[in-house]
């Protein structure tokens, strides 16, 4: 803006000293005045037919991104530049408007010939999850003398969704599930299991799918299949995402213009020291954990303040980009507590189902949660992440050893810590301050 | 010994703290230094003085503590008390330096205190409105000059990397060197080797904003962006420069410019010519007066001219004398549009002193001193003021200086003189010899030289425009009535102009562009200078088929018998031996005047211009032998002016006999005006400091009618309501000015607001009163709205455009109305 303002001021200061050349020339008459006349005249006409002229036939082309990445990934960016004028450039300036952090593509161009075509590779280290625009590109070029700027603006071409950081988590509980064992339960079940137990007539809102023909051959009525919930119980991973819990330390992230090695580009993410990034890769690294055990793995998240998102469980690798989807969109702008949320939706989850409860929340009801998911025949597991040490509110060292007190398996994760292994260990096995 | 610098904790700690916002650039430094050089290097060439070395030193020196100060971690008030300081040492030690009759061996103390005698001598002359005799003021002057550009530019430069803030001050100064030093064309190439060097810096700036613009956005350079645009700019510079150089230049000024200019500079000549004491003691110095005998001569409106001396001419004692000297510049032969120029100008290369016989065709032999009547004479003309104009009395034969001719063709193969200038041109104080032949025509021969004029004379001097008025046609046939002998015709118009047409040496306004000037002078203002006494007289005659051509120059001036005359510059006062015979000219001489063609005769002047005295020839040896003859010359008898009077009250001209009275001074006029217009801009200027600071200081500004309501309490005077209402409106929001207008409106309207109501409701009842302003008043609800209820910004510019829209749309419904109500 201030350089703007700068141009357009030392446009006025030569309009300024051609107005008085030219009065200077008329009450004169002297030549000194008819040549510094022309001077300014055509610095002044020069430099805006040449601002005029400096983006046209100038055409940029970047490559389209991939739909995904994946935090940690080097994403490639080609840019293409193509003058189709005859008329050399001196300077151009392409600025690419992506909010991808990160991103080097922009950068300036000096002396682009006639007909000739410029292009350069782009290495981004990705190092945020979200969803990014892949432009706008401003263009903008102009006079040497920085009387006239010339701007164009290339629209966007596309997005990248970038999906949060997972590890490689190796030992995690897996409690199993139990058969419900021939009861008739009213009620329906999100998927079709394996296990069928039996038939009974059909009652509106039944599947036309789960319709039973041999049996309503037989029976002459409309008989539908009743199907056993699956005895390894499915995996549902409350995240919390309320906005008053979380906390996080000032983090800047590092410069890719600082250094532009490949070995930096090479080098493994940090998360950013925020309890919403570590509960958003310790979910995705556990459901995909899960998943590749071939268990259902469904999510329950309030990103948004009164609306919970919740995710029904499913096997297999569709799934797995379901939740890491819905991870790298989540943000921690809720209202509606961590403990709130489980006991609203505890009820709607069948016996058995193994529940990962992931909180930076210290208050006594996250315990309160736990003895009632313990209550409902649900299996939960308390994923602590220590606020303190994230700048936040201490009390997670009390909280853990009162879940754990519950019986209830909880893992204590405190920042910079390594995910791998802090979610490897138990709090009732290692004690406080493991 | 050794000096250890030390330094206090809190100027240890300024030392250490990074300098963020710092431009140094040693591109920059280096282009910096070279303008600077430049323009310290134009003004050493000028040798106004000796000494003039030093300004490039302390410029540059001035430059480096800038650039130190502007990078160093000093505040502005602090950096300014270093440069005062630095200063206070660096221009007395170069001004001491400049005392080079002082022995080496003298005390510094001694040095600065014969400095310091020197320069307080020299201010007590100029205060006392003296010629200041020592120029050691003015180096002293340039040298601070030099030492604040220097340290301006450079500090202006690193710490805000401002390029036309550095510019624009050394190519003022430039330009006033140049304009007080023109003489020499090819000095004008330091102007452009700036203009370079300045347009380069001015580039680089730029780009050193874009590279922290660049560097501030993450915006990635290759490491050979800086080369390459400065590669390119260098020749693009070279190319601007040479074009606007190549060029052709357009070198006519334009005349109601030229006006305009002389009233607004007119109060101010006063001034300068008691600033040009300070600067007294410089070799050369420019008066400018000898710009109004360019290639062309506008008629105008006058100038008011000033007594400095001009010319000092000595003439031969025992030589006889013309009946009045005309000193010649220039003459003119084209007139159309109330502008006289030279048609068809050839010049000649640079002439030798030992060929201007043969170069310009000139008669081998001269006159000899024993035929009556004509005679060669040599002048001495020492000049007052650089100059390359040399006068010519009469009919050149020779100069003793080497001169380029403009010449035209004369008759019989012959070639007229149009101008001759010196080549070198003349510096202050030079003096050159001029010997001219003179014809002193008796009036038997004007009478009896016929009409037998060449052609090659016809040709060119009976020119006239083909638009020329009838009423000047028949004005100059009328005075012209019965005679018809070309002298008595010529003495005929004289008369007539200095009978009926008063002298101002400068009239109240320019001629109508729709009206012929000569007209316009004979007929309506009937008063002016003599540029259109010589000028109507020449287009009379022409039309009578009298070949004449204005000459211009200088009157005779005042005759003086030798002494000391001090000519601008006292170092070079002139002295003369006390028997010799001198005119001295000053400014105020300067004069065009018609020169009449007669056969055989050649050019001879007259004197139409009512303010010179009247220029009597001998009668002539058969006239003179008659005594008592009153006919022998032209005299304005009872019966023609009867005639000419009948004539102008025909023509609706108001009969005034100019002749008897006094020299009208219409000068007053004039200067009154340029008066109003100084007035009026220096007002102007005062606003526009004021308004400037006013954006400086927007927290400090407390409104203009609130200060003037808060003086009229202190003297407990009441206010007037109209300036408590804008004293009111003065300190609203600007949000809660531009709404206001809807209760201006509403009020316009006669439906005043109630004060209850609320702004939707005023903006509803706006919009029933007056539908053409409901979205402009919805606009300004909601911005108001917004603004007011809202944490979402309003948008003032939109707010007040509203406004606008609702105060004019108000205002032509008031209109409307009251035209409605008178047509009913």
């Amino acid at each position: 803006m201030k350089s703007t303002k700068r141009m357009v001021s030392s446009r006025y200061v030569v309009l300024v000293l051609l107005a008085l050349s030219l009065m200077a020339l008329a009450i004169t008459g002297s030549s000194l005045y008819s040549r510094l006349s022309y001077l300014w005249g055509f610095l002044l006409v020069g430099s805006w037919i040449w601002s005029m002229l400096s983006l046209r036939g100038l055409d940029v082309k970047r490559d389209p991104p991939p739909p995904r990445a994946q935090v940690g990934q080097v994403l490639e960016d080609r840019f293409v530049i193509q003058n189709k004028s005859r008329l050399p450039r001196l300077w151009l300036e392409v600025h690419d408007q992506s909010n991808l952090p990160g991103l080097r593509g922009s950068r300036v161009l000096t002396l682009i010939k006639g007909r000739q075509r410029r292009s350069y590779l782009v290495n981004t280290h990705l190092v945020r999850r979200g969803v990014f625009a892949m432009g706008p590109v401003k263009l903008t070029s102009g006079d040497p003398f920085g009387l006239f700027l010339s701007n164009r603006t290339v629209p966007s071409s596309g997005s990248l969704l970038v999906y949060p950081m997972m590890v490689d988590v190796q030992a995690f509980p897996s409690p199993p599930g139990v058969l419900s064992g021939g009861e008739a339960l009213r009620r329906r079940t999100h998927q079709v299991t394996p296990n069928a137990s039996g038939v009974r007539e059909y009652a509106p809102g039944d599947s036309m799918k789960r319709i039973h023909w041999v049996s309503t051959a037989r029976r002459n009525a409309l008989m539908v299949k009743e199907f056993e919930l699956d005895p390894l119980a499915e995996v549902w991973i409350f995240v919390d995402a309320s906005l008053s819990v979380q906390a996080e330390l000032p983090y800047t992230p590092p410069d890719p213009l600082m250094d532009v090695s490949w070995r930096a580009l090479t080098t493994r993410v940090m998360l950013p020291p925020s309890t919403e990034e570590y509960a958003v890769s310790i979910a995705a690294s556990l459901g995909r954990y899960f998943l590749r055990r071939g268990r259902a793995v469904g999510l329950i998240s309030c990103g948004q303040p009164q609306v919970p998102e919740v995710l029904p469980p499913d096997r297999g690798g569709r799934q797995l980009g379901k939740i890491l989807e819905s991870m790298a969109l989540l943000r921690a702008h809720g209202k509606i507590s961590i403990a709130a949320l489980v006991m609203a939706q505890a009820r709607h989850l069948p016996r058995g189902s193994t529940v990962i409860v992931i909180t930076p929340s210290v208050k006594e009801k996250v315990a309160v949660a736990a003895d009632q998911l313990l209550r409902l025949g649900l299996r939960p597991i308390v994923v602590l992440l220590d606020a303190a040490s994230f700048g936040g509110s201490p009390g997670t060292d009390e909280l853990a050893m009162t879940i754990a007190g519950l019986g209830v398996s909880v893992r204590r994760v405190m920042n910079d810590t390594d995910l791998e292994t802090a979610l490897s260990v138990d709090v009732r096995l290692a004690g406080v301050g493991a | 010994m050794r000096t250890v610098l030390k330094l206090g904790p809190r100027l240890r700690a300024m030392l250490r703290s990074s300098t963020p916002g710092r431009w140094w650039d040693a591109s920059t430094a280096l282009l910096l230094l070279a303008a600077l050089f430049i323009a310290a290097g134009r003004l050493i060439v000028t040798g106004w003085t000796d000494h003039l070395d030093i300004v490039q030193v302390l410029m540059s020196l001035g430059a480096v503590t800038g650039l130190a100060l502007g990078q160093s971690a000093f505040s502005s008030r602090q950096s300014l008390v270093f440069a005062l300081f630095c200063g206070l040492y660096a221009v007395p030690w170069q001004l001491v330096l400049t005392l080079t009759y002082i022995s080496d061996d003298a005390l510094w103390g001694d040095r600065l205190l014969n400095l310091w005698v020197r320069l307080t001598n020299s201010i007590f002359q100029l205060m006392r409105q003296e010629p200041v005799k020592d120029p050691l003021l003015f180096v002293c002057v340039i040298a601070c000059l030099s030492w604040v550009v220097g340290v301006h530019s450079g500090y202006t430069l690193t710490r805000h990397a401002r390029a036309w803030r550095v510019i624009l001050p050394i190519g003022a100064i430039l330009l006033i060197i140049q304009n007080y030093d023109p003489f020499w064309p090819g000095r004008v190439w330091y102007l452009a080797a700036f203009l370079f060097f300045a347009l380069l810096l001015v580039a680089r700036v730029m780009y050193l904003h874009q590279y922290a613009r660049w560097q501030r956005e993450h915006i990635f350079l290759p490491t050979y962006v800086g080369t390459d645009l400065a590669r390119v700019t260098l020749q693009i510079t070279v190319l601007l420069i040479l074009l606007a150089w190549a060029t052709p230049a357009v070198s006519n000024a334009f005349f109601p410019a030229q006006s305009a200019w002389r009233d607004i500079s007119r109060p101010w000549i006063a001034l300068r010519n008691r600033l040009e004491n300070g600067v007294a003691a410089l070799r050369d110095q420019v008066s400018g007066v000898y710009t109004i005998y360019g290639d062309s001569l506008l008629l105008g409106r006058g100038d008011e001219l000033t007594d400095d001396i001009t010319l000092v001419i000595e003439v031969q004692p025992d030589v006889p004398a013309p009946p009045r000297y005309y000193w010649r510049a220039r003459v003119y032969d084209y007139y159309d549009a109330g502008q006289w120029t030279t048609s068809v100008v050839s010049t000649t290369q640079r002439i030798a002193p030992d060929d201007f016989a043969s170069e310009l065709a000139l008669p081998e032999e001269e006159p000899d001193a024993s035929d009556e009547g004509r005679w060669t004479s040599t002048f001495t003309v020492t000049t007052a003021a650089p100059v390359s104009t040399l006068f010519i009395p009469a009919r050149f034969l020779w100069s003793s200086r080497t001169a380029r001719a403009e010449l035209v063709p004369g008759p019989d193969g012959t070639v007229d003189i149009v101008a001759l200038h010196a080549n070198p041109p003349l510096r202050s104080g030079d003096a050159y010899s001029i010997r001219s032949a003179f014809n002193d025509a008796t009036i038997i021969q004007l009478r009896s030289a016929g009409t037998d004029y060449p052609s090659g004379i016809t040709d060119r001097y009976l020119q006239l425009p083909d638009d020329m008025s009838p009423r000047v046609q028949a004005l100059a046939q009328e005075i012209a009535f019965d005679l018809d002998n070309p002298y008595d015709i010529v003495s005929a118009i004289t008369i007539y102009l200095r009978t009926y047409i008063s002298f101002a040496d400068v009239i109240p306004e320019s001629p109508p562009a729709d009206q012929d000037p000569l007209e316009w002078f004979l007929f309506e203002v009937r008063e002016g200078f003599c540029t259109y006494y010589a000028s109507a007289e020449v287009a009379m005659l022409r039309y009578l088929g009298i070949p004449a051509r204005v000459a211009v120059g200088y009157a005779e001036g005042e005759r003086e018998s030798g002494k000391d005359i001090y000519m601008i510059t006292p170092s070079d006062t002139h002295t003369w031996p006390q028997d010799s015979e001198l005119y001295v000219v000053r400014h105020r001489d300067a004069h065009a005047w018609p020169e009449v063609y007669f056969p055989g005769l050649g050019w001879v002047e007259f004197e139409p211009t009512a303010s010179q005295p009247t220029l009597r020839r001998p009668l002539g040896e058969v006239l003179a032998e008659r005594a008592g003859d009153s006919l022998s010359s032209f005299e304005l008898e009872p019966d023609r002016r009867e005639r000419w009077e009948a004539f102008m009250e025909d023509m609706n001209i108001p009969v005034e006999d100019s002749s008897s009275e006094p020299v009208a001074d219409t000068s007053s006029a004039g200067p009154r005006r340029a008066v109003m217009v100084s007035s009026f801009g220096l007002g102007l200027g005062l606003i526009l400091l004021v308004l400037i600071w006013r954006r400086r200081h927007p927290r400090d500004h407390i409104p203009f009618p609130v200060i003037l309501q808060i003086g009229l309490g202190r003297l407990n005077l009441q206010p007037p309501a109209a300036l408590a209402r804008w004293a009111v409106y003065a300190t609203l929001a600007p949000l809660a000015r531009a709404y206001v207008e809807v209760n201006y409106a509403l009020n316009r309207l006669n439906a005043p607001p109630d004060p209850a109501d609320t702004p939707a409701e005023r903006t509803a009842a706006l919009s029933h009163l007056l539908p053409d302003a409901a979205r402009p008043a919805q606009q300004l609800l909601t911005e108001y709205h917004n603004m007011t209820y809202s944490l979402r910004p309003g948008n003032l510019h939109v707010a007040r455009q509203a406004g606008r829209d609702i105060r004019t749309l108000s205002w032509q419904a008031v209109i409307r109305k009251f035209f409605a109500r008178l047509r009913s």
